[in-house]
């Protein structure tokens, strides 16, 4: 073959290391992810899903 | 065979990988009087409520109504097919397109918001940033990229084999760029849930076409500069992102991708046998375990071959061949092979900070589960699937979710694209232009020129076009100080026609470093590409 296998020790190292480490500056973490979405998609699931998905239908586009 | 000095020359110099976006959104009027396609009511409501500058267009087009270029960024919006289509300006990182097209996504919240409040009780208008209705209808969320004529001209005319490759590296990223489906369309085989919102709609794999048979790779001439060693790639392929980490490896992959082409390094032992089942296959296996055969033969998982990808782009990257042409693209990279790596081990709760696909797929499974839906063919599983990227703050789910999720660019870097323009290309000149001439000196707006109205003594106007050929000319750094002097639109004006005469016309391109030159013709001979035959010969 023409390229190589994955070098797992290497980029192991490198993912964990410069990756993680160059950006973990500039991102923000939180600890609950999905609980905010909780009373939205109990909203949600109280309607008319049918009648949301008939009033939202798109003409075709790019 | 001996290389003409054209294309030792094409070989020896890479254009940075400018980027733009035209993405279309899904916009309804929902009332209780109302029931489907209220696209262009709600699209042509919600335009109202934009302040940019009308650009002009002198013919009718459906797919180009109303277009306002915006004083504050340099990009622009408009109404194509009855969709609200937001464009950033042009931009040289994929840091700064995440930060973009986020700034594009808040400006149309405000518009909505603002045409909401004009509502009548009862009545609003919802924006979903996705990229198909569950109808079969299906509009998109397009990247572009600037390449070099030469590249442009080997992709589409003269070597199938890196049109090939591109082909394989897109279908394989929907791993990563994909925002995920409930269900499939278009005649595709029954799935609860799939990857890629597009995936269903590609039946080929290159052509014109954007509105029916839709191409993997669009072959859509229209370089949007009046530079003729320069080209722009129209990319039609991929999902509408909302997830900052997905949104910046899907441009970022690409810039690197399509860089390592004009670098002429383009591995054929990554091309896929079928693309379009390989999508398909892809798509619709959330495990990830599908396999698709390479024209070597292998059967690879899209998370295996991307991985070879990213081996490709490792050894290119290494040689620092893309200092300028991509920036960051270590960084990028990194981040690419991590996030693949940990798809490969499964680590789900961790990448549903990063992938939309997983992160919308985790919501449904929680409604699914906690509520009274009843599965993922229920009309409630499809309802969240929309719900995911309502702009609307208090019930889109990915907004709601937006705290947790992984960033790469922050709330101050978005705001401030939200009024300003990049300062690095020639959307710069753009919005300084606008904001100085306003609706009623503006008579013609493009991406690659300017037509203003200049009052004369007389009382008459007198016309004045500046043309902006390359997106990378006209900068702050080039002109900022033009602007800061109380000149008038004329006297600028002036100055800009002036200078396009003494502006030096190569700064686009990136000659490679002697050293370099050598370090990739060391690589290449694994590979044994007849371009990097070249390299060693010009090495």
């Amino acid at each position: 073959m023409r390229f190589r296998e994955p070098r797992d020790n290497e980029t192991r190292q490198r993912s964990d290391g410069e990756a993680d480490g160059n950006l973990a500056s500039m991102r923000e973490t939180g600890e609950s992810l999905f609980e905010a979405a909780d009373a939205a998609i109990n909203k949600a699931l109280s309607q008319d899903s049918l009648s949301f998905l008939n009033n939202t239908r798109q003409q075709g586009g790019q | 065979m001996t290389p003409s000095i054209g294309h030792i020359q094409r070989c020896r110099q890479l254009v940075p990988k400018v980027c733009g976006a035209d993405v279309e959104l899904g916009n309804s009027y929902l009332s209780s009087h109302t029931a489907g396609e209220t696209g262009y009511l709600a699209s042509k409501l919600l335009l109202r409520e934009i302040p940019g500058i009308f650009s002009n267009s002198e013919s009718y087009d459906p797919q180009d109504r109303g277009r306002r270029f915006l004083a504050s960024n340099g990009g622009c919006i408009y109404i194509d097919l009855d969709h609200l289509e937001i464009c950033i300006p042009e931009v040289t990182d994929a840091f700064q397109y995440v930060a973009a097209f986020h700034a594009m996504l808040m400006l149309a919240r405000q518009a909505m918001a603002a045409a909401n409040a004009r509502c009548p009780a009862g009545e609003r208008i919802q924006v979903l940033a996705n990229n198909s209705d569950g109808f079969c209808n299906s509009y998109g969320g397009h990247l572009n990229f600037l390449l070099s004529r030469a590249t442009w001209n080997d992709i589409f005319h003269r070597k199938p084999h890196y049109l090939a490759f591109l082909v394989a590296f897109q279908v394989s990223s929907i791993v990563v760029t994909g925002q995920g489906k409930v269900g499939a369309e278009n005649g595709a085989d029954p799935v609860d849930y799939q990857l890629s919102q597009r995936a269903d709609f590609l039946e080929t794999v290159t052509g014109l076409q954007t509105t029916h048979n839709r191409p993997i790779v669009n072959s859509r001439d229209e370089s949007l500069c009046t530079d003729g060693e320069l080209a722009r790639l129209h990319c039609i392929f991929y999902d509408t992102n909302l997830c900052h980490v997905a949104n910046l490896l899907k441009c970022g992959g690409m810039q690197i991708v399509l860089a390592l082409l004009e670098a002429g390094r383009a591995n054929p032992a990554l091309i896929l046998n079928d693309p379009l089942d390989a999508v398909r296959r892809y798509s619709h296996d959330p495990t990830l375990t599908a396999r698709a055969r390479t024209a070597s033969g292998r059967r690879l998982t899209a998370v295996e071959l991307q991985l070879q990808f990213v081996e490709e782009a490792r050894r290119f990257v290494d040689t620092q061949y893309l200092d300028g042409v991509v920036p960051r693209a270590g960084e990028i990279l990194d981040l690419y092979q991590n996030t693949l790596e940990k798809l490969q081990a499964g680590e789900f709760d961790t990448l549903a900070k990063r992938l939309d696909w997983v992160l919308k797929k985790a919501l449904i499974e929680k409604g699914i589960s906690d509520k009274a839906c009843t599965g993922w063919a229920s009309p409630g599983a499809k309802h969240l699937d929309h719900l995911y990227s309502s702009l609307d703050p208090g019930e889109g789910l990915y907004w709601l979710c937006e705290g947790g999720v992984e960033k790469v660019t922050d709330r101050a870097e978005i705001e401030r694209f939200m009024c300003s323009p990049p300062d690095d290309t020639r959307a710069y000149t753009r919005a300084m232009l606008l904001r100085l001439a306003g609706a009623k000196f503006a008579a013609h707006v493009d991406w690659d020129s300017m037509t203003f109205r200049i009052p004369s003594r007389s009382g008459w106007y007198t016309t004045r076009r500046l043309d902006l050929p390359d997106p990378l000319s006209h900068t702050k750094q080039a002109h900022g100080a033009t602007f800061e002097h109380g000149r008038s639109l004329a006297e600028i004006l002036d100055v800009l026609c002036g200078d396009e005469l003494t502006e030096p016309a190569e700064t686009r391109l990136v000659e490679l470093h002697p050293e370099n030159t050598s370090k990739l013709a060391a690589t290449s001979s694994e590979n044994g590409d007849d371009d990097h035959e070249i390299s060693r010969t010009t090495g």
